[in-house]
């Protein structure tokens, strides 16, 4: 196994539980707050959009978007922030704001370059990395590039589980699932509260066939967020494996009950601060 | 204003050096994909041709789209390849939909066309003299015989009412849709025959899409203007109708409501009809989009149960519910066990269902298989799995095409607002223990041309021992790709035949020993995505020169042996012809 691969085992220890989670609710509740207060007061800029044509040589570089079909809000939100790349081409907030408008709107080629460019201005930000991972991984990017990306964060963020659990995705969506299992189970640590955690440790689980395991991370998960389809509906599949199909049977209903959506959310502020800027909308 | 505490990091220097470059131009994840995966096959040798202006195929295909976005113009495009007149060559069937949106009572110009192919190799529009030149609004086909006479009949599917035309053996084709009691309206889509009662008569199931409603406006993640996803509309059963042939007045029943059918509502698109748990009884798995996939188990008592969630195919690894569009049935890592695969939307993979010992479950095994990364920029539609380049194992093939708009490609035929939603298909090869790559620049005709592929269908239309592949496109023309892949071995193509029932024997198991190793095919003509396809199975053979034997399973349990079959031909094994077997 490469050194590459086990980069996000290389983080610090992690403090306990139980304090962990101390430190991280307060954060969650001021980086919810700070999120909205950024959508609502962040001054967007002068609301006349400065043509890309009378700025050449800044303006080749910001990404240009036909916003002429796009709603008023929209456009707006995009014309205005890209004035202020334009105002203020060295500024690494105005770049990486720009990247998290694009990355809300799904407009995930035009986020890619400007997460870049923040992260090239200011390297100690971490948002940037870490949102240039999930777009990386939205486009499609080899998984070594979005690994190197999540791992640079978790060297520096050891103490936020939500990076553990994006790990665990890209490794299971690369069939690495040892190592994604170890990532899941590591968020877990982290936060034992993490129901998004249990599920992905226990589906982990599952596909490697480890089914003890599996069904002790999905009950708790759905002991955690006990309306979640998804989850009771791998531990009905992780019932079934170990032959209990009667339960696996009552699981399987009840997930049929509560439909296909995940009603488990991962506490993320810092996705919550792009998902944000939509929801203002 | 920074959100959390900002550190410094030793590292990201580093890191952002790591395969970035720093322009701020967009740059289309396709762009960087194709040249890494070229270096699997050598470049210059071309492994599929396009000959389908040489061969005489002029389809194209109408949506009757003017740019408003109305869902049902972005998912037709079934396509059949089939011998419709018995003469031992693959004939084909293209289905179109219309010139005007909404369909007008007047007749519209784009209809189905049916070419016959001739002596020579090249096709015949033969539409008019056939009579299947149907003009509704046409998204998927399957072909089967229904009446057991010998000939192969043609089931279409619409958005309204759907189409049944029995086979004359002339050449010509009757429409006996009212005759035979077929009324299903709404929005069919892909349809696959099975017999699940086991009385030798082929019963029919048919997806539904979605409760559509013309009219409804919606847009994407940005605000603007886009078509509307599935959870727009209310969600609908699938429809199966029994073959009442042996009846004396032959025709079909809906049983959806009395086979428990009704209890699931989805967005079902594809479908693949298997004995997937292995008790002698035909199952029904279906693919659902946004919703969960369908796993339905025959109670061998005219019922199903969907027990696709505890069985593992509802989902992917993570609980969600994907857009489940095309949908393949195969022993992808030839380990005796059918796997499932399934495309989807892009921003999701492409999910590799690996079928487990215990019959009829599954995991999804999508990252071990190379199948799921490269598919993650893609939206799939039709997929066939076949042996390309006959090395002895299946290799898969994908049609790709978005539903949700992108940056328009300007390198493309299509115009606007078309070239928003084309892409290039995928073409993977097996290594042989189930791990695959893209093929790269050797299937480039294929893989490159950036359209909006949706049928997807396989079968070896020049007999010369390998298979070929078809594909419609929505507002493109329909292709057909020769597989000129160098030979990595020898093949076998057989036909299960049942002389008492007087046609292909759907659903039996088709199993060749050779070079010590076994391989398994399922015989049937429906999967992919609103397509039909060769019900000879096929089998690429390696290196391997000789047979030890084939053994097919018959759909009403008798096991036969058949030996003393010499390599690269087809054969027709009749039932009853070979040895018992206990």
């Amino acid at each position: 196994m490469s050194r590459k691969k086990k980069h996000w085992r290389s983080v610090k220890p992690a403090p306990k539980p139980e304090v962990v989670k101390r430190q991280i609710t307060p954060l969650l509740i001021v980086a919810g707050l700070a999120a909205i207060s950024i959508a609502v007061f962040i001054p967007l800029g002068n609301s006349t959009s400065v043509p890309a044509t009378t700025t050449a040589a800044t303006a080749i570089e910001v990404p240009e978007i036909d916003t002429t079909v796009m709603i008023h809000r929209t456009a707006q939100v995009i014309d205005q922030t890209r004035n202020a790349i334009l105002r203020n081409p060295q500024s690494a907030e105005a770049w990486g704001r720009l990247g998290q408008v694009f990355d809300a709107h799904a407009l995930y080629d035009h986020a890619a370059p400007c997460y870049r460019r923040a992260m090239q201005l200011d390297p100690s930000d971490v948002r940037w990395p870490y949102n240039l991972g999930m777009v990386r991984e939205f486009q499609g990017a080899d998984v070594d590039e979005v690994m190197a990306l999540f791992n640079g964060f978790a060297r520096e963020r050891p103490d936020y589980p939500p990076i553990f659990v994006r790990i665990g995705d890209v490794l299971s969506r690369q069939g690495r699932l040892v190592e994604a299992r170890d990532a899941y189970r590591h968020a877990a640590e982290l936060d034992p509260g993490l129901a998004v955690a249990h599920r992905g440790a226990g589906q982990a689980m599952l596909s490697l066939n480890e089914l003890d395991g599996a069904v002790k991370h999905l009950e708790r998960a759905t002991v955690l967020v006990g309306s979640d389809g998804p989850a009771l509906a791998s531990l009905s599949q992780a019932y079934a494996f170990s032959g209990r199909i009667a339960r696996a049977r009552r699981t399987a209903r009840k997930s049929r009950a509560f439909g296909t959506k995940s009603t488990i959310n991962i506490p993320d502020p810092i996705r919550y601060q792009v998902a944000s800027i939509k929801l203002k909308r | 204003m920074v959100l959390l505490s900002q550190r410094k990091i030793l590292g990201v220097s580093a890191i952002i050096a790591i395969g970035h470059t720093f322009g701020c131009r967009p740059q289309s994840p396709d762009a960087a994909r194709l040249p890494a995966a070229a270096s699997f096959a050598p470049a210059g040798t071309a492994w599929f041709r396009d000959v389908t202006s040489e061969s005489g195929i002029s389809f194209r295909h109408r949506s009757g789209g003017v740019g408003n976005f109305e869902l049902i113009e972005i998912m037709s495009g079934g396509i059949a390849l089939f011998d419709f007149d018995n003469d031992g060559d693959l004939d084909l069937y293209c289905i179109n939909s219309a010139s005007d949106l909404p369909p007008t009572a007047s007749a519209s110009e784009a209809r189905n066309r049916l070419y016959r192919q001739e002596d020579d190799g090249r096709f015949v529009d033969v539409t008019d003299a056939s009579g299947l030149g149907d003009r509704g609004y046409g998204m998927g086909v399957a072909v089967a015989d229904i009446d057991n006479d010998g000939d192969v009949d043609v089931y279409v599917t619409n958005y309204g009412p759907d189409r049944l035309f029995r086979n004359n053996g002339d050449g010509t084709f009757d429409d006996i849709t009212e005759l035979w009691n077929v009324d299903v309206p709404g929005w069919s889509c892909s349809v696959s025959f099975l017999d699940y009662d086991r009385d030798g008569y082929l019963d029919i199931y048919v997806t539904q899409y979605v409760d559509y409603v013309a009219g409804r406006r919606c847009k994407d993640h940005a605000g603007r203007p886009d078509y509307c996803g599935p959870k727009a509309f209310p969600p609908v059963h699938d429809v199966l109708l029994r073959n009442t042939g042996g009846a004396a007045t032959p025709g079909f029943a809906d049983v959806s409501r009395s086979a428990g059918l009704t209890t699931v509502r989805g967005a079902s698109l594809g479908v693949v009809c298997r004995d997937f748990t292995q008790d002698g009884w035909p199952d029904i798995y279906v693919a659902s989009d946004a919703y969960a996939n369908q796993l339905w188990v025959n109670q061998q008592n005219g019922t199903f149960e969907d027990e696709s969630l505890f069985r593992g195919a509802a989902y992917n690894l993570h609980g969600q519910a994907e857009a489940g569009m095309g949908v393949l049935a195969a022993d992808i890592n030839a380990d005796g066990i059918e796997d499932l695969f399934v495309t989807h939307l892009n921003k999701e993979s492409n999910t590799f269902y690996r079928g487990r010992s215990d019959a009829g479950t599954f995991v999804d095994a999508s990252g071990l298989t190379g199948l799921a990364s490269d598919s993650m920029t893609y939206t799939g539609f039709g997929t066939v799995a076949f042996d390309i380049e006959l090395d002895g194992d299946l290799d898969i093939a994908v049609a790709n095409g978005r539903v949700v708009r992108a940056e328009p490609k300007t390198d493309s035929a299509l115009s606007f607002p078309w070239n928003m939603f084309c892409e290039p298909n995928l073409a993977y090869l097996n290594d042989g223990a189930g791990t695959f790559t893209t093929i790269g620049l050797a299937g480039a005709s294929f893989t490159s041309p950036a359209e909006i592929s949706r049928g997807l269908a396989a079968g070896d239309f020049d007999n010369d021992g390998d298979v070929d592949i078809v594909v419609n496109s929505i507002e493109g023309h329909a292709r057909l790709y020769r597989n000129d892949a160098p030979r990595s071995g020898s093949w076998l193509g057989v036909r299960a035949w049942d002389p008492r029932l007087m046609r292909d024997a759907i659903g039996a198991r088709v199993t060749v020993a050779s070079g010590g190793t076994t391989s398994t095919r399922v015989v049937d003509t429906g999967s992919s995505y609103l397509s039909a396809h060769d019900p000879r199975v096929h089998f690429g053979l390696g290196l391997s020169k000789s047979i030890e034997s084939v053994q097919i399973i018959w759909p009403d349990g008798l096991v036969e042996r058949f030996s003393g079959i010499s390599p690269d031909r087809y054969v027709t094994l009749e039932r009853a012809a070979g040895d018992p077997q206990p």
